[in-house]
């Protein structure tokens, strides 16, 4: 009997310590994810404990704060869907998602001064996150779109910081709760952040993918001659025809592009053909979620594979299966400034301890700019920029230019619903020798690129040139 | 793995008594310095707790709210005065221990839910007195295994009437209760007791008819059917509780407490397997048959089919553990609140999500201590009836741990089984106080019986003893050999 007492004593103790390794795995290995579950009601309790930085601009301008009661206050309604929203039920995103340890103290220096905080019950303290944007520029930008649906943004080229992002319609980010079932019905779509999530056709602004292909591989110079003289031509039967017939039938590849001839850039995507088509757009970063510190959707060159002879030749002219966002047009336009370097986009500038007043606690951690590779030679984006300034002064961006500015840009006018009119593109760098900044204008069924998005340009291109000349 | 035995430093404690000569009897006022020591030892887990509440509330240490936390201290060294008074001699750890767990339950049930900490002290102080009754009254606990029938009776009595009067008090749809004007009192608590005490006599009393097997069935012996007789109506009641009462935790217990106590009598490993096959049977059965009980799995395998429903508790439960951690919220820092019912059925998951990881081992380890000490002290007994009442005891407090905690963990499905001690809860602390009481007890007869052996072989002659607990041994005469 006395063996048999022995051997349940050890069944026992073998018991208890399976439950000891078992609350082990429950607190230690399982327990992060189950202390950050979105369902923890913890979360929200800690919530009320942490006074949440604020988000503010380059010019230390406050763009999101907390108020007393712990709600968050837009300041700039045209930079809703950046900050983005925060809500217990709905989740968290845009700035407020990607420093969401940092506004909540709960990273960097913050986290040590925060622990001798919770020892004295005291709410913590968040970092204050400090944005690339420019409240001049974004103000103008949002002024020149209106209440018309679509996109600006606005980049230095010489690190890809983001100077202005408009999204329109746009997000009010208070009270997300309260209004959630109407924000998810509104046709309007003011959850999506355009400039980043949105996904168009590029209509011709993609021929400055196109054309810096056929330039880098050498298959066309800017002074090719080619021809157009009826402004349409049938591939394998499929008719393709220009937005404007070129005032001359033949012409050099340079007034191609200035004139954004369809017949001409279907011809040149049929000679690259689909192997360095796709190469070239890679480069430029298509076919990839841009990495950004906002959520980007995957661009797309087309998802047929391999393509038919007019799905090549319409992709050449920015038609076909093509679905860019305007942040993506705007990097191509970019790297085109920067001679070749594609740069990645930007718009959390630091972070930084909150101070007694703005800029003066102690930073964090501060962005340093980057590149995401080369996408083609210097020489090439040299030419490139010839082209694009050529297709302001002769062709049809004429009205996005600035007097005493050498403006380089190209319209684009892409076919979207059928029975819908057409959205209107614009990109465009300035000053032409030495670019500082790029501008890309996306007007939802806006119509003609050269009338709806390039005049718009203008103001936001004179504002962001007198901004970063400081 | 520790060793569970009497050359043990816990078995050392239990036989540190010895009489210091042949002429000294029994001697009033015995000092028990080792269990005083150990008893200030095993306060200062709740007390830590009362001077942590007491900075995170901003209330005085002298606040109404910390009053049932003294007198639990109090009421605590009023026993081991008791004990010394007496002249007892049972274990000095036993006490500590339970002090100890007792203290994590009434700082816990203070944290929790204050206004109940008043209930939680009288329902202490009213399980202490019943110990202590138990441990200094006048008699023996041979006399239990005398009148083993009709305490078996009795419980028979007590199942009936909650089967016939039973009442729910707090809307759980369960009727496990029995109402005495304002009080309930939960009958399982004490039918645990009873059960062991039952069984421990029956079994030493037909262990070798029950072995004698003539009858083969396969590799299995099969002893006469006559005998059988209460296995099949062990495993018949404990379904019974699972289908009538829904008390799968009482079931599982019961049932659990039942095999140990046939194994250590009967020694074969094979009863153990047959009755665990046939008690998971019925459960097998259960569940295809009762819908609350197919729920309980169900919720227990995927708590997440349900998360604002019928698993809400479970899964709350999962939150508070995972946001502890290693070193826990701080006490009184954490939302332990948010679990339904934690003062009752997740004080282990209160106390993981506040003090941690470490506390939660801590206080398994305490469970761990006191289930090897009783366990040596069952070894350590030289009847079989002592040994097996023992381990009946022992079993219960560690099974309701495993039940409970295991619950908890999401071993098992979830049970209304307390845990020992701490949980909160009138029945569930009396029952179990009983239990130490008779722990107490049973280590005390067996010191004293010590002494008169160390007596005997002092003196020139054998004595015949007529200590009744001798004549319980039977033919197999006086001595250690009827052990094993």
């Amino acid at each position: 009997m006395i063996s048999s007492i022995r051997k349940v004593g050890n069944v026992f103790l073998a018991m208890l310590a399976v439950l000891t390794a078992l609350v082990g795995y429950w607190q230690v290995v399982a327990g992060p994810e189950l202390a950050l579950a979105p369902g923890n009601p913890r979360l929200a309790q800690d919530e009320r404990r942490v006074v949440r930085g604020r988000i503010l601009d380059r010019k230390g301008r406050v763009i999101v704060d907390s108020a007393p009661d712990g709600y968050r206050t837009l300041h700039d309604l045209s930079l809703g869907s950046v900050v983005g929203y925060r809500s217990l039920r709905y989740g968290v995103t845009g700035v407020e998602r990607a420093e969401d340890a940092s506004l909540a103290g709960r990273t960097g220096l913050a986290s040590v001064a925060n622990a001798f905080r919770a020892l004295a019950q005291v709410p913590r303290q968040g970092a204050d996150v400090y944005l690339t944007i420019d409240p001049a520029v974004q103000t103008v930008a949002a002024t020149a779109l209106g209440n018309s649906r679509g996109a600006i943004v606005v980049m230095d080229v010489r690190t890809g910081a983001v100077l202005a992002m408009v999204s329109q319609p746009s997000l009010d980010t208070r009270n997300v709760d309260e209004r959630w079932a109407s924000l998810l019905g509104d046709e309007g779509k003011p959850l999506i952040n355009r400039p980043s999530q949105g996904l168009y056709v590029p209509g011709s602004t993609f021929k400055v993918v196109t054309a810096a292909a056929a330039l880098d591989t050498g298959i066309m110079t800017p002074s090719t001659p080619v021809t157009d003289a009826t402004g349409e031509t049938t591939i394998d039967g499929f008719r393709i025809t220009d937005a404007e017939k070129p005032p001359r039938p033949s012409f050099d590849f340079a007034h191609a592009f200035a004139w954004s001839s369809n017949v001409v850039f279907a011809e040149v995507g049929l000679k690259l053909g689909e192997a360095r088509l796709r190469d070239y757009s890679m480069r430029f970063g298509v076919g990839t979620a841009l990495p950004f510190d906002l959520d980007t959707s995957a661009t797309s060159l087309s998802r047929t594979s391999p393509m038919p002879a007019p799905l090549l030749a319409s992709t050449g002219f920015g038609q076909g299966e093509l679905l860019l966002s305007p942040l993506q047009v705007a990097v191509i336009g970019a790297t085109i400034a920067r001679g070749g370097d594609v740069p990645r986009p930007y718009v959390i500038r630091e972070v930084r301890e909150r101070g007694t007043e703005v800029g003066m606690g102690a930073t964090v951690r501060r962005t340093t700019p980057s590149s995401l590779g080369n996408a083609v030679s210097a020489s090439t984006a040299g030419s490139m920029r010839a082209l694009l300034g050529l297709a302001v002064e002769e062709g049809f961006s004429q009205a996005a230019s600035i007097p005493g500015v050498r403006v380089g840009g190209k319209t684009g006018t892409a076919q979207s619903v059928p029975g819908q009119a057409d959205h209107a593109w614009f990109v465009g760098i300035a000053p032409l020798d030495a670019p500082r900044v790029v501008v890309v204008v996306l007007r939802e069924f806006g119509g003609w690129g050269a009338e709806a998005a390039a005049p718009l340009a203008r103001p936001v291109l004179e504002r962001a040139l007198a901004s970063t000349a400081e | 793995m520790m060793v569970v035995g009497s050359q043990s430093l816990l078995g050392d404690v239990v036989s540190r008594n010895r009489p210091q000569g042949a002429t000294r009897r029994r001697r009033w006022l015995r000092p028990r310095w080792v269990e005083f020591g150990l008893l200030m030892l095993g306060f200062a887990p709740g007390l830590v707790g009362v001077a942590v509440l007491s900075s995170v509330w901003e209330r005085s240490l002298l606040d109404q709210r910390f009053w049932p936390a003294y007198g639990f201290v109090i009421a605590f060294v009023a026993c081991h005065l008791v004990l010394v008074v007496a002249g007892t001699r049972s274990s000095q750890l036993l006490l500590p221990l339970v002090a100890c767990l007792a203290g994590i339950g009434m700082v816990l049930v203070t944290r929790l839910v204050p206004a109940l900490a008043p209930r939680q002290l009288l329902w202490i102080v009213l399980g202490l007195s019943v110990a202590m009754t138990v441990t200094v009254g006048p008699w023996e606990t041979y006399l239990l295994a005398r009148f083993k029938y009709s305490i078996a009776a009795g419980g028979i009595v007590l199942v009936a009437l909650t089967l016939v009067a039973g009442t729910d008090p707090n809307g759980s749809g369960d009727r496990l209760w029995l109402g005495f004007g304002a009080y309930v009192f939960q009958p399982s608590e004490l039918l645990k007791v009873l059960l062991v005490v039952f069984l421990a006599g029956y079994l030493v009393d037909k262990r070798n008819e029950l072995t004698q097997s003539r009858v083969r069935l396969w590799v299995l012996p099969l002893p006469p059917l006559a005998h059988l007789l209460p296995v099949a109506a062990m495993w018949g009641f404990c379904l019974l509780l699972l289908i009538v009462q829904r008390d799968l935790g009482s079931a599982l217990l019961f049932y659990g407490v039942f095999l140990t106590l046939l194994y250590v009598a009967l020694g074969g490993v094979w009863y153990v397997i047959v009755s665990m096959g046939l008690f998971l049977g019925g459960a097998t059965l259960c569940y295809f048959v009762f819908a609350h009980v197919r729920v309980r799995v169900e919720i227990w395998l995927d708590p997440w089919i349900d998360p604002l429903g019928r698993s809400f508790q479970i899964i709350q439960a999962m939150y508070s553990l995972g946001s502890g951690g290693l070193f826990g919220r701080g006490f009184g820092n954490g939302y332990p609140l948010y679990v339904p019912a934690t003062h009752t059925d997740y004080p282990f998951v209160a106390l993981a999500e506040e003090a941690g990881l470490l506390a939660a081992v801590g206080l398994l380890l305490i469970y761990a201590v006191l289930a090897t000490h009783g366990l040596s002290m069952a070894i350590a007994a030289r009847q079989p009836y002592r040994q097996l009442l023992t381990t009946g005891l022992v079993a219960i407090i560690v099974l309701q741990v495993i039940v409970i905690v295991g619950g908890n963990l999401r071993l098992i499905p979830l049970t209304g089984v307390t845990l020992p001690f701490v949980s909160y809860g009138g029945s569930s602390l009396l029952g179990s106080f009983l239990l130490v009481g008779l722990l107490l007890r049973l280590s005390h007869e067996e010191q004293m019986d010590q002494s008169r052996r160390d007596i005997r072989r002092l003196l020139p002659e054998p004595v015949v003893s007529l200590q009744p607990s001798n004549l319980l041994q039977g033919r197999e005469g006086p001595g250690r050999t009827s052990g094993q």
